[in-house]
């Protein structure tokens, strides 16, 4: 029997060993192999954030973006992403981060960590973490973590066996959403009772933004913070009180541009949160316009949108 | 639980422990832990069902004392069609019910009646088909006086529940299994080391080759108008290569599991894909339910001994009831009924029993001849496997259509063609391997055996590697579902 346990043993230390052997060659693989690199016409102004600036910009009628905008994908992933693209792409002059509402809030740590997301997120980005950042996982949810690293491997060795290490496609892009369910929302939320919840801040995803705001000045990197419209009637224009707060104290040097207030109609909407393709086509327009008209090089940028937005609206009404 | 989660990782090593650890205690309390376990390792499904497992082992146990009690030949029979009946009912109400309710009325709607029939909104209880027929051969012997009824309840119920076999088999016969269950054992270190290195190879059959393999079955059988004939002809072959990791993959599981508490199950498997003809495959597929439906239908019915058609009467039966043990669908009695006529020629000519020995033992490589008739038999296999697999028979006769389509002869394509190398790659290492040990009990049994201990080390950490990289997507058994 002790014979048996020793061998037992000694085997799962072995294994052990080849198997964290296997996830670290794999990863050095993937990222040094990984390509971030992004055609040079379109390098210039990278707009990043979650499914918001998503479905708003859509870059082919944008001179000069590109959208790598990904749903459901926090700061911390973001920083990641960023920090691979900066590595390659040394003609990125501006990056326009989206800072709204929803990104503030403590549930943002589940798009970190939670165990809906991880193996998606995790898996993807994983390659390209710090110790720290896998430590960041780890610490947050252990059996996630775990069980996200076959996943990770698998997706590795995919890419081996297929030698494709192009990741500009993976990473995020212009969702062009056709649906239009607002009103529907909307009559179901007016009969539905409204309970508001708590607020409560998502510390680490804020960390990270002062981390992708970071890397920007590091790399001599104008950033933006920007937010792109949203219904009136979203509930998590709730939390504005405590998002202006924070806006405020924490990013109180960093040029801010709101177009919470560009005028759309609930058939622009693909629901509450989420342009569809014609409000995406009427916003990108729009934002086309005002860079073209030198918005980020004058010296109050909200002063200009917001009196864009008014004559905008005025030519609707006209 | 699974025996590819992270739970079970934990589970045995736990047991394992603490059963050699009362070693020198008693075989009582070994039992004891034996049977909280399973219990345990079943409830992790669904404790609700746990009755169902407890109510029939309780039936069964109580059934057969009667039966040996019993002072006329009447109450004997009484006892006996008592238990016959509970069990097959259950099985009837869970399996059953809602096929021969749905059927009935598509029947009745045919002759323009309209029939709205109740069906029942259950799932079914996980290892339902493998507890009962165990409890059902318990019974029969009894009745047919082959064995003691045992008047142990926990060595009763741990023979019914035991955990390696409980949910998937192999179907145990009391005669095999209870003496083990009675006997002290010892443990036994080279038979331990088996057992893992067999774990091992179940768990690269299930994790590496059947979970990849249903990656790609998956995509081709779930459209499969979208795809050419030779795509779908090799959707077949990858679903052949799935069922066989997933169910022969358990079956090692189960079987190395069980080597470490000291007991040997039945062998379930043995090479199939190898088979030179379809009764050979049959010999070696599912040897313990080809087995339990011979001993306990096909002899009963009159086996071989009323001449050609009493032979090919009862072979027809075995493969129709066979199929429809595996599910309540018709897919699965068409599956049945083809490898019924498939096997029907050499029942007619008595040719079913050629092939007896090992293919091409003590060579390396099969003769021609071996050769062409394993790939035939493989292919007939392929093609009974695509009704086990569709969802219903006008899907399987339109995946058949479409494979003999002018779309036969065009390269294959599918999502996921690419990744599907790797797994290729790990079939043909498969084939090979099984080949090189197909005298032995399992493939990997003795593979590399000869070669230095580094060499086979190393090979065994390839496959940990692997099976941890494949891991991630963890797939139910296929087998848990009858």
């Amino acid at each position: 029997m002790r014979k048996f346990v020793i061998k037992v043993l000694f085997i799962l230390i072995l294994s052990i060993i080849a198997i964290l052997l296997t996830i670290f060659l794999l990863n050095k693989i993937t990222s040094e192999r990984a390509k971030f690199k992004i055609k040079s016409s379109v390098t210039e102004n990278l707009i990043l954030g979650h499914s918001q600036p998503e479905c708003a910009y859509n870059d082919s009628l944008i001179s000069g973006f590109l959208n790598l905008s990904k749903s459901a994908e926090s700061y911390f992933y973001n920083y990641i992403k960023l920090r691979k693209i900066l590595e390659q792409n040394k003609g990125v002059k501006r990056v326009f981060i989206e800072f709204s509402n929803n990104q503030i809030e403590k549930g943002m740590n589940n798009w970190i960590w939670g165990d809906e997301l991880l193996s998606e997120r995790y898996s993807r980005y994983a390659p390209f973490m710090s110790f720290n950042e896998h430590l960041l996982i780890c610490s947050n949810n252990r059996i996630g973590f775990l069980k996200n690293q076959p996943i990770i491997s698998k997706r590795n060795f995919e890419y081996i066996i297929k030698n494709d290490y192009d990741f500009t496609t993976k990473i995020g892009g212009y969702n062009r959403l056709s649906r239009c369910k607002t009103d529907s929302i909307l009559k179901f939320s007016n009969k539905a009772n409204k309970v508001k919840a708590k607020f409560e801040l998502s510390r680490t995803n804020i960390e990270y933004l002062i981390k992708i705001i970071d890397l920007c000045e590091k790399n001599k990197i104008k950033v933006f913070l920007i937010r792109t419209p949203m219904h009136p009637k979203n509930e998590i224009l709730n939390n504005e009180i405590s998002y202006q707060k924070i806006l405020k104290e924490k990013f109180k040097d960093v040029d801010y541009l709101d177009f919470i207030d560009f005028p759309l109609d609930n058939s622009e909407f693909g629901d509450l949160a989420h342009l569809n393709f014609r409000g995406a086509e009427k916003y990108s327009l729009f934002f086309n316009n005002l860079i073209k008209d030198s918005l980020l090089f004058k010296n109050d940028k909200q002063k200009m949108i917001n009196s864009k937005i008014a004559e905008f609206r005025q030519n609707l009404i006209k | 639980m699974l025996f590819n989660s992270l739970q079970y990782l934990i589970f045995l090593p736990l047991v394992f422990a603490l059963y050699w650890g009362m070693n020198h205690r008693s075989l009582k309390l070994q039992n004891l832990l034996l049977l909280a376990a399973s219990y345990y390792f079943y409830a992790c499904w669904d404790w609700r069902f746990l009755f169902l497992l407890v109510f029939s082992t309780g039936l069964d146990y109580y059934t057969g004392l009667k039966m040996k009690d019993a002072h006329s030949v009447r109450m004997k029979k009484f006892w006996f069609w008592l238990s016959i009946g509970i069990n097959v009912g259950f099985l009837g109400i869970f399996k059953y019910y809602n096929f021969f309710a749905e059927s009935f009325a598509e029947l009745l709607s045919g002759f323009g009646f309209q029939a709205n029939l109740w069906t029942l909104q259950v799932i079914l209880p996980v290892g339902i088909s493998f507890y009962t027929f165990h409890g059902l051969s318990y019974v029969i012997d009894i009745y047919k006086n082959r064995i003691e009824p045992e008047r142990n309840i926990v060595d009763y119920s741990l023979f019914v529940s035991y955990f390696p076999l409980l949910v998937a088999g192999p179907i145990e016969r009391a005669t095999h299994l209870l003496p083990q269950i009675k006997k002290r054992r010892n443990f036994d270190y080279t038979k331990a080391v088996d057992g893992l290195r067999q774990i091992l190879w179940g768990l690269f059959k299930k994790v590496v080759i059947a979970d990849n393999c249903a990656n790609y079955a998956n995509v081709i059988f779930e459209n499969p108008e979208a795809h050419s004939g030779s795509t779908l002809a090799l959707g077949a072959v990858f679903f052949a290569f799935q069922i066989y990791g997933d169910f022969s993959g358990y079956s090692d599981i189960a079987l190395g599991t069980s080597r470490l508490f000291g007991i040997e199950l039945l062998k379930n498997f043995n090479y199939p894909y190898f088979s030179r003809d379809i009764a050979e495959f049959w010999r070696r597929w599912h040897i313990s339910l080809s087995t339990w439906f011979r001993d306990y239908l096909y002899i009963p019915l009159g086996g071989s001994q009323g001449g050609t058609l009493m032979k090919v009467r009862n072979t027809f039966i075995i493969f129709l009831v066979s199929g429809f043990w595996h599910g309540a669908n018709w897919t699965f009695i068409v599956w049945g009924l083809l490898n019924a006529l498939f096997i029907m020629p050499s029942i007619i000519l008595n040719t079913n029993r050629n092939n007896l020995d090992i293919v091409a033992k003590g060579k390396n490589f099969p003769t021609i001849k071996e050769l062409i008739q394993i790939i035939l038999t493989f292919g007939i296999t392929c093609f009974a496997w695509i009704f086990f697999r569709a969802k219903d028979l006008d899907a399987a006769f339109n995946y058949v259509k479409g494979i003999f389509s002018d779309t036969f002869f065009n390269l294959p394509h599918f999502a996921g063609k690419y990744y599907s190398f790797g797994t290729m790659f790990f079939i043909f290492l498969l084939i090979v391997i099984e080949w090189l040990d197909r005298e032995n009990n399992y493939g990997l049994q003795k593979f590399l055996s000869k070669k230095t201990k580094m060499a086979r080390w190393f090979f065994y950490l390839f496959l940990i590697v692997f099976i941890f990289i494949y891991s991630g997507q963890e797939q139910s058994f296929i087998y848990f579902q009858f």
